[in-house]
């Protein structure tokens, strides 16, 4: 049982040093310092990889929208 | 914990259209096949049954999900076994129609675990210790593309091969294709909004210029409405003393028009005196007339039966006190009497008409008096013929009856003449038949008869053959003498009923003649009645043609006593209405220069009143101006938030793209930081050869033909012979660029740990030699990497499954793939 239990915790550890995804969030926390900023970094990077450039174009013009209803 | 495929069941995947179950629980598993056989369907399915979908379609997106459905099939059917090191099995199995949810279900150890997507998901991704999809294809499941590109990739394919396998390909996409010019062109856009607002406000005047006009005109504008309510005060004034002017003189105007008017009457009144002699012997002249007049009424009155008018007037006393009273007293009986001569008039003529109707009747009655007189005359001759015959023939019932023995006896004598005629053709006959036979007894009775009989026979024949003759002759006598009775006895009937009518006419012709004797003398009597009244209507229209000339005498004699008595009344009237004129002290000056001061007013009054306006439609007009100027002004503002906005925006945009490039270059140096000593462990073992004795990354940035900055991967060997690092790509042979890349891939299968013990390549290195099958044997025995499943069309490769049993004491089995057409792939066992 302990040794299942180190077993794990090993894994975890490694796991941690080289979960990319969790390394390129902090980098990228810490390249852009502002927290909103970050969000939106991470949620275009997101956008980018599941949908495709046509749909971060969708975001940020949507984001326009917004802004010119704002203003409005 | 590691974990390897036991054996994968398929259909409807791709280029599998029939079932097809493959034994995969061996070391390292051989898949060869031609082009288009289906060998990468075949690891695209083991890919689908871990993740539900495969790299071509989430990744790269150069296929649909329903495409993985096989033309000819109707849904997919993916079972995948899995064994761990501990001899757990896990079974996964996918089903997926073109349309329609996907079901999937876990099994473990043959029991079914979770049979919903997402929970399926979370303990997959448990069992296989975290590997994502992205992971899986770049540690697990390595395609030729990523190999040529290592191998002999230009160096910008080979850079993001590199990055890919580090996972960090995607910031650098993400930091070119950032879709920056969205925002920039609306940027531009809002821009050139706000440059036109500007213009469109510099053409406007300034709102401080318009501020200022509009204080002056509302100070304008109360100095005008403060001398406009002077003006109206002043104006009241005016017009109230207008109005009492024209008061005056209205009343002025009316006074005069009324002398002028007393003044004409007395003029006229005294024209009129002044035919008689004097005033003062006008009462008994009128006296005089009325009382001569009152006898004649009064005569005639009484003569035509007109009582109590009569009465009323014969009561009247006549003198100069009470003159004009008895006067319409005269004219009342007047007037009764000419209705009087109207009564009569009127009965005149209906004595008249009554006159003419007796006529006509008198005339119509004559008429048919003579038309029977002449009827009665005519038929006198009908009587005479009637008696004629009667005496000639005797009454009607003689007649009668003599036409009936007549005919009786016309009968009688037809008959007796048709039995003789019987008789005598028996007689004859009988006669013949006795001279032809020449016998003497009767044909008949038997008889004998003697000379006598027959001679008497002869003799009666003859006696009635006479007798014949003469009836024969007496029968048309007889009936021409019926036939003139009977025409006698017509006629007498007929004149029965004529002389009967004939009486009837005389007594009405008596009648006749007694009407009119009455019809006469009433006429008679009517005529004598109108001569009666005609004598009196005569008399009484002559007295009262007479009398009307006397009543208009004295009437207008009246008028002008009455004229008389009236004449002092206007002159003191007269002098009253002048004194009055006299008292109002009317001045038509003084209208005259009110009406000049009240116009002067009203001209002024009009002048500010129309500055007032002038001053208002200006004012409206700065007001709308001020008003669109400040829309402007707000519309421009909201434009410059936006493009604030936008800018920021922008900002952001930029600062995320740089941030990309930044973390990719970090992590970039934090992953060759912990790659590269791995890479020389591998390298040091696999590499057979002194030459080289270890492997750098080095990174240059360069700008590309696009103009982007991109990081270039140049993979450096250590040269033992003079210690330089020269770049492997161009100074080393395709059999060491090919342990190169293994050595890559074991390195980067060695980086990111997790339980899936199995490599699956697709076509990996073209030309495999000993090094690289010794080194992928090394492999299986030396890492974590359990399994190796390689998919080629190199025959070549079939020596690692040889020499891997037979060298390393693996366990290993070669599967021949072949497209058939329509059933799709089959696998055979070699």
């Amino acid at each position: 049982m302990a040794r299942n239990s180190i077993q794990k915790k090993r894994i975890k550890e490694e796991k941690n040093e080289l979960d990319m995804e969790k390394e390129l969030e902090n980098v990228l926390k810490e390249v852009l310092k502002d927290k909103n900023t970050y969000e939106q970094a991470l949620l275009i990077l997101n956008l980018f990889r599941k949908e495709g450039i046509v749909a971060v174009r969708r975001h940020i013009r949507e984001i326009v929208r917004r802004i010119l209803e704002e203003g409005m | 914990m590691s974990i390897r495929i036991k054996e994968v069941e398929v259909y409807g995947f791709r280029a599998f259209n029939e079932r097809i179950k493959v034994d995969l629980d061996y070391d390292i598993v051989l898949l060869i096949g031609g082009v288009g056989s289906g060998k990468s369907s075949f690891l695209d399915a083991i890919e689908y049954a871990l993740y539900g979908t495969t790299y071509d379609v989430r990744e790269r997106k150069s296929i649909r999900l329903e495409d993985l459905v096989n033309d000819f099939a109707r849904e997919i059917f993916v079972r995948l076994k899995l064994i761990d090191s501990n001899g757990n099995e896990y079974e996964i199995v996918r089903r997926r129609k073109r349309e329609g949810r996907p079901k999937v279900e876990l099994y473990i150890n043959g029991e079914l675990v979770a049979n919903e997507t997402r929970k399926v998901e979370e303990r997959l991704k448990e069992i296989l210790g975290g590997i994502t999809l992205d992971e899986f294809n770049r540690y697990i499941f390595i395609r030729r593309e990523i190999l040529d590109a290592l191998i002999y990739g230009q160096p910008i394919r080979r850079s993001e091969a590199i990055d890919r396998l580090f996972g960090i390909a995607s910031l650098e996409e993400a930091f070119r294709l950032m879709p920056l010019r969205e925002v920039e062109n609306e940027i531009k856009r809002i821009k050139e909004l706000i440059e036109r607002k500007e213009r469109e406000i510099s053409l406007l005047k300034r709102r401080e210029e318009i501020e200022e006009r509009l204080k002056e005109i509302d100070k304008e504008l109360k100095e005008i409405e403060y001398e406009r309510n002077r003006l109206q005060e002043e104006k009241i004034v005016y017009s109230k003393e207008y109005d009492r002017l024209r008061e005056i003189e209205e009343r002025y105007s009316r006074l005069i028009r009324e002398i002028t008017r007393i003044e004409g009457i007395v003029e006229q009144i005294k024209k009129d005196v002044k035919n008689i002699a004097s005033i003062d012997v006008i009462p008994s002249r009128v006296v005089v007339l009325a009382e001569k007049l009152k006898d004649d009424i009064l005569s005639k009155m009484i003569q035509f039966l007109a009582g109590a008018e009569a009465e009323e007037i014969e009561r009247a006393t006549i003198d100069e006190t009470n003159i004009l009273n008895i006067i319409p007293a005269l004219r009342k009986a007047l007037e009764k009497l000419e209705k009087i001569e109207n009564e009569y008039r009127l009965e005149l003529m209906d004595l008249s008409e009554q006159v003419r109707e007796i006529k006509m009747r008198y005339e119509a009655l004559r008429g048919i008096y003579e038309r029977l007189e002449s009827e009665v005359l005519e038929k006198e001759e009908v009587r005479e013929r009637y008696e004629y015959i009667l005496k000639k023939y005797g009454s009607r019932k003689d007649i009668t009856r003599r036409v009936e023995e007549l005919e009786e006896e016309l009968e009688r004598t037809r008959h007796e003449y048709e039995y003789e005629q019987a008789l005598l053709r028996v007689l004859s006959r009988t006669l013949g038949i006795l001279e032809r036979m020449k016998k003497t007894e009767c044909p008949v009775c038997l008889r004998e008869l003697n000379e006598g009989y027959v001679r008497t026979l002869k003799e009666r024949i003859n006696k009635i053959i006479g007798e014949e003759e003469e009836r024969v002759r007496s029968i048309p006598k007889k009936e021409k003498q019926l036939t003139k009775l009977k025409n006698i006895l017509r006629e007498l009937l007929d004149l029965e009923v004529k002389v009967v009518d004939l009486e009837d006419k005389k007594v009405r012709l008596e009648e006749l003649e007694k009407q009119i004797e009455e019809e006469k003398r009433k006429l008679d009597e009517l005529n004598d009645i109108i001569n009666e009244v005609q004598i009196k209507l005569r008399v009484l229209t002559k007295f009262l043609t007479e009398a009307n000339k006397s009543m208009r005498q004295l009437e207008n004699m009246s008028s002008l006593l009455q004229k008389a008595k009236s004449l002092k009344e206007y002159e003191r009237k007269l002098k009253a209405l002048k004194s009055e004129i006299a008292s109002l002290g009317y001045d038509p000056s003084e209208v005259k220069r009110t009406i000049q001061r009240l116009e002067e007013v009203n001209l002024r009054l009009r002048a500010i009143d129309s500055k007032y306006k002038e001053l208002i439609k200006e004012r409206e007009e700065l007001e709308r101006k001020i008003k669109e100027v400040k829309k402007i002004e707000y519309e421009l503002e909201k434009y410059k938030v936006k493009m604030r906005k936008l800018e920021e925006l922008l900002e952001q945009l930029r600062r995320i793209k740089y941030a990309y490039r930044s973390t990719q270059s970090l992590l970039r140096k934090r992953m060759l930081s912990r790659f590269i000593p791995l890479l020389n462990e591998v390298f040091s073992n696999i590499y057979p050869h002194k030459d080289y004795d270890a492997l750098n990354v080095r990174v240059e940035v360069k700008r590309t033909s696009e103009g982007y900055e991109r990081s270039i991967y140049e993979i450096m060997a250590h040269r033992t012979t003079d210690g330089a690092w020269v770049p492997v790509l161009s100074r080393l042979s395709d059999g060491q660029k090919a342990l190169v890349a293994l050595t890559f891939i074991i390195t980067l299968s060695k980086l990111r740990p997790h339980n899936l013990g199995v490599l699956l390549l697709d076509e990996p290195i073209p030309n495999i030699d000993y090094e690289c099958r010794k080194a992928l044997m090394d492999t299986l025995s030396s890492t974590r990497i359990k399994q190796l499943i390689i998919a080629t069309q190199n025959p070549e490769y079939m020596d690692i499954a040889i020499k891997g049993s037979k060298e390393y004491g693996l366990k290993s089995k070669v599967y021949k793939l072949r497209w058939t057409g329509k059933k799709g792939t089959i696998i055979e066992e070699c």
